[in-house]
């Protein structure tokens, strides 16, 4: 009985102390002071930019949602307007030609402009970009890398290459080659990245999507 | 494979005899000098520690008693507290003379607890007992074993109860008597409570505002322990629970005392820890699928023949692994996934590992607890809970970019600390009457440290009430009113500028319900209540993408309150070999809030995204239920289930959208009795069929609602008596068929089937170390 009474004592006493080693609480700030939005890293700007191997000239189009996901509606560029615009989504290429393209993605809530396409080519080997309309054939899948734009007869070779023991292209970097013209008909063309963690086999379907951004595309 | 020859040879060997435990024993108490019946005196049954009153005439009644040795604790006013030891081998009628108080020198309160509170609206409860078949299931799993509760899930690993064909918001839990206020704005946030903290689940369903708080629409949970012990002893119990989907395992050990030299104190300590891996579908394993979870709480109470003190305090530790191939990213993924028969990640193999995405969350509560004898009848009962509830999600992957990223800091990260206080005085029978008359008070503090999804806020709100009872042998009327004013304030931004927008809520809520007892084996209760629910938060507010459900969810500032008048209604007939319960209901709704999908997908840098309005209607709910019991012989026991819900917006006039299908179960237990060392054993097998949902509206969802399915099981169990001490076995096939199927309630069957055959093994052992008596 003593050492019942003795053992009850020992388990109260006890439990005091295990209470208080209770895990502690962080600083929890008072709910008047809410955290600003956008702290956290955001992609709110696509760029593609797609340069005239003869002439130099450089053409961007753009898909920019200014505050993340949700709040204001997204639009397409290179205009500033608050009203997506069909017209901005078109990619106007001439026929016979070859395009230097590279994608640019920005934070651009943070300043300075955090560029989070240098992020993606640090981590190109988790990365990879695919450009589909729908009725695409990949003519490589080793480097490198190509696919035909069907419909719209572009041909896209990718000129960058990851870190990994396999190096794959990541598609930030790109060669695009164009053959008749297409009249005035609008293709799709829809650029994906894919973050493929530990899983990047050069095709689309290991990972989750970070980033799709939908264009037409007519060439001329 | 092993244990089912184990269990096979052993049900064989229990065929030989048997016997049931349908004994009934009608008691009447009276003086002892003037033999006058003594009218609501406390009746306690000490073995199982159920506890009644006498009616006026000085009768009570226990069924459900098997052959034994009982002894029983009576109390009343001006009377000594007498146990009385007797044998039971059937059913008969005894009388228990009650001598008069000589001076008792005992300061110590016996009776802590008045008898279980009967309420108009239809109420279930679960015991130790029917606990048995389930324990180790999260805490949503053990209500669907009762009428009107099913689950809303997200996968095999998270539930929420739904009662009714509601959840979240509009099912209260109240965990040892407090409000439950964690995260309720997620679909996949399930209660943050360890079921074995329970010794009995009870669920009251239809509008029970005036008892329990504005809110409880749909109905309430109440997860209780038992009573401290009021006797010195030392005793425990260990649970300890194995199955093999998910190879997981669950341990859980209570131990509690009373001290003989320290008179009123008593004590317990309890603590759970659980683990389990991948869950496996009948063709694949689930990436991601494991749980872990570590709980313990402590009670200590200090009780004196007026007053008694009580201080509680409980934590609660989950990780919960989300399964990776359903964290998707846009509207392309999420039609990739549903139209491939297997996830992506079906190439997965058994592990523990929980990586990301996974969700933690952790939930403390302090309670202190102060009851005062205001006379021999009347209580004044002054509570305080202090909780703080922490959630914690991981996405799939961290954010680029950021060098300075920490990759252990969750994206989303909430924080919520509430505190409620209340005053309620109590009275027994006055006359006919016994009542509660009361007030209750709530501050919350909200607040989110990663990414912004739902706003900060505060919460202030108090409520008045006053229910009585006009209680008579065959008739109980229940009239009950309350005021309720809640103060919210929310903090959040739009672009750079702070909004602070301030509401306020006030509204009457009230209730008239009966129980009506036409004879003794027929029982009616009805129930008419109004109920009213103030927008939540993320109602209001939300705006944004909610990655754990890959949807872009809107909130609507202007939404307003929503109110409801609710009937319910029930019969139950418990005639000797022969049980039958049915309840039927109404909700009309004003204003029902409500998750509507919108038909234009929303276009962000990562995809287009479905997008989800809040928005309101006035709505019905409908459905009623049923339960048939009967026990032909002795060995054979046959149940039936079945529940039907309708939902139905009255504004466009297309059904609710996640209302429960209509639902079919059958079992036939096979009764052995006690043979030799193994006690009261029988073997279970069940049958459940789950329609299909048909009544979904038009163009709503992403994918049609799954098939009809039907699932096979089988429960089994047996109590080995060694010597003085009992060992528990149960033994549970779920899904024994190994069927494929997919739950219209489950958010998971976008992306995967539902979890193949699982066999659970259960072991409780109750111990003494020590008892005075």
């Amino acid at each position: 009985m003593k050492t019942v009474f003795k053992l009850s004592t020992i388990i109260l006493t006890a439990m005091l102390f295990v209470c208080a080693s209770c895990k502690k609480k962080k600083n929890t700030p008072e709910p008047t002071n809410p955290i600003p939005p956008n702290e956290s890293e955001l992609i709110t700007t696509f760029k593609l930019l797609l340069t005239d191997s003869a002439t130099n000239a450089t053409t961007t189009y753009m898909f920019k949602d200014p505050d993340g996901d949700g709040g204001v509606t997204p639009y397409y560029g290179p205009g500033t307007t608050t009203t997506s615009s069909q017209t901005d989504s078109v990619v106007n290429l001439l026929a016979n030609k070859t395009y230097y393209g590279q994608i640019i993605l920005l934070d651009e809530t943070k300043s300075p402009v955090d560029s989070i396409s240098n992020a993606v080519n640090d981590e190109g080997k988790h990365h990879m970009f695919f450009y589909n309309n729908g009725m695409n054939t990949i003519l490589s899948s080793s480097n490198p890398y190509a696919v035909q734009l069907n419909g719209s007869n572009i041909k896209v070779t990718y000129t960058d290459l990851d870190a990994g023991s396999t190096q794959r292209g990541i598609g930030l970097l790109t060669k695009w080659r164009t053959n008749a013209s297409t009249g005035s008909v609008k293709n799709k063309l829809v650029i994906t990245l894919r973050h493929q963690p530990d899983s990047k086999d050069g095709t689309f379907t290991p990972g989750e999507t970070d980033i799709e951004v939908s264009f037409k595309i007519v060439v001329n | 494979m092993k244990h089912i020859s184990f269990f096979v040879l052993f049900i064989l060997s229990l065929f030989a005899r048997s016997q049931t435990c349908d004994i009934v024993l009608k008691g009447h108490v009276c003086d002892d000098d003037n033999h006058e019946s003594l009218g609501f005196a406390f009746v306690k049954l000490l073995n199982d520690n159920r506890l009644i009153q006498t009616n006026e005439k000085g009768e009570f009644e226990f069924s459900g008693l098997c052959k034994g040795k009982y002894s029983i604790l009576v109390q009343h006013v001006g009377c000594r507290d007498t146990v009385f030891e007797f044998d039971l081998n059937k059913s008969k009628k005894i009388s228990f003379h009650l001598p008069h108080n000589l001076n008792s020198l005992q300061d110590v309160e016996v009776v802590e607890k008045k008898s279980d509170e009967k309420v108009p609206q239809t109420m279930q409860t679960l015991d130790a007992k029917q606990l048995d078949k389930v324990k180790g299931q999260s805490l949503g799993e053990q209500l669907k074993q009762m009428n009107g509760v099913t689950t809303f899930n997200t996968g095999s690993t998270i539930s929420k109860p739904m009662i009714n064909g509601m959840q979240g918001y509009r099912v209260l839990i109240l965990n040892n008597g407090i409000r439950q206020e964690g995260q309720q704005w997620g679909n996949e946030h399930a209660p943050e409570i360890d079921p074995f903290i329970a010794q009995k689940l009870s669920v009251v369903r239809g509008a029970s505002a005036v008892r329990y708080g504005s809110d409880a629409i749909g109905g309430v949970v109440l997860v209780e322990p038992n009573n401290l012990p009021d006797t010195a002893s030392l005793t425990g119990e260990f649970n300890s629970v194995g199955y093999t989907n998910g190879r997981g395992g669950v341990g859980s050990l209570f131990l509690e005392g009373n001290f003989d030299k320290l008179p009123g104190f008593r004590w317990r300590v309890q603590g759970t820890v659980k683990r389990s891996g991948n869950i496996k579908t009948p063709d694949y394993y689930l990436d991601n699928t494991g749980v872990e979870e570590t709980n313990f709480s402590y009670a200590l109470g200090y009780h004196r023949k007026k007053f008694g003190v009580d201080v509680y305090y409980s934590q609660f530790n989950s990780n919960i692994g989300i399964f990776s191939g359903a964290h998707i990213g846009n509207l392309t993924d999420l039609y990739a996934a549903f139209n491939s028969s297997k996830p992506e990640d079906s190439l997965a193999v058994f592990s523990y590992e929980i990586k990301r995405p996974y969700q933690n969350t952790e939930h403390e509560l302090v309670k202190a607890a102060l009851h005062i004898h205001t006379s021999q009848r009347s209580r004044i009962y002054v509570n305080y809970a202090w909780q703080y509830n922490i959630r914690q999600e991981f996405d799939k992957h961290v954010p680029k970019g950021s060098a300075q990223y920490d990759a252990n800091k969750p994206e989303l990260d909430y924080r919520i600390g509430t505190q409620t206080a209340e005053v309620y005085w109590e009275h027994d029978y006055i006359k006919s009457f016994r009542g509660k008359f009361g007030a209750q008070g709530l501050l919350q503090k909200n607040v989110y440290l990663g990414r912004f999804f739902i706003p900060n806020y505060m919460n202030q709100s108090y409520g008045i009430f006053a229910i009585e009872r006009f209680v008579r042998s065959r008739i109980e009327v229940e009239a009950g009113l309350r005021l309720d004013n809640k103060d919210l304030q929310s903090y959040y931004y739009i672009g750079n500028v702070l909004q602070s927008p301030q509401l306020n809520f006030q509204n009457l809520s009230y209730n008239l319900g009966a129980i009506y007892k036409p004879l003794s084996f027929m029982k009616f209760n009805l129930n008419l209540a109004n109920g009213w629910r103030a927008p939540a938060v993320n109602e209001l507010y939300s705006d944004g993408l909610h990655h754990g459900v890959a949807a872009i969810e809107r909130g609507d500032k202007n939404l307003k309150t929503e109110y409801c008048l609710n009937a319910i209604g029930g019969v139950v007939i418990d005639h000797k070999k022969f049980r039958a319960e049915a309840t039927a209901y109404a909700y009309e709704f004003e204003n029902y809030i409500y998750y509507n999908p919108s038909n234009q997908p929303e276009l962000t840098i990562r995809g287009a995204f479905p997008v989800f309005n809040y928005t309101q209607n006035n709505a019905s709910i409908r459905g009623g239920d049923m339960l048939l019991n009967y026990q032909p012989i002795k060995h054979l026991e046959v149940k039936a289930r079945a529940m039907w819900v309708r939902g139905r917006n009255k504004d466009l006039n297309i059904p609710l959208i996640y209302m429960p299908s209509d639902r079919y179960e059958t079992s036939i237990a096979f009764k052995f009795g006690d043979i030799k060392l193994f006690k009261e054993s029988y073997l279970e097998p069940t049958f459940q069929f789950i329609d299909k949902q048909y009544r979904v509206p038009v163009n709503s969802d992403f994918v049609a609602a799954p098939d009809a399915y039907y699932l096979f099981g089988l429960n089994a169990g047996t109590t080995i008596q060694l010597n003085k001490q009992p060992l528990i076995l149960t033994f549970s096939i779920n899904n024994a068929a190994n069927s494929v199927y997919r739950d219209y309630l489950d958010r998971f069957r976008y992306y995967n089937d539902a979890p193949g055959v699982n066999y659970t093994l259960r072991l409780r052992v109750p111990f003494v170390l020590y008892d005075k008596h």
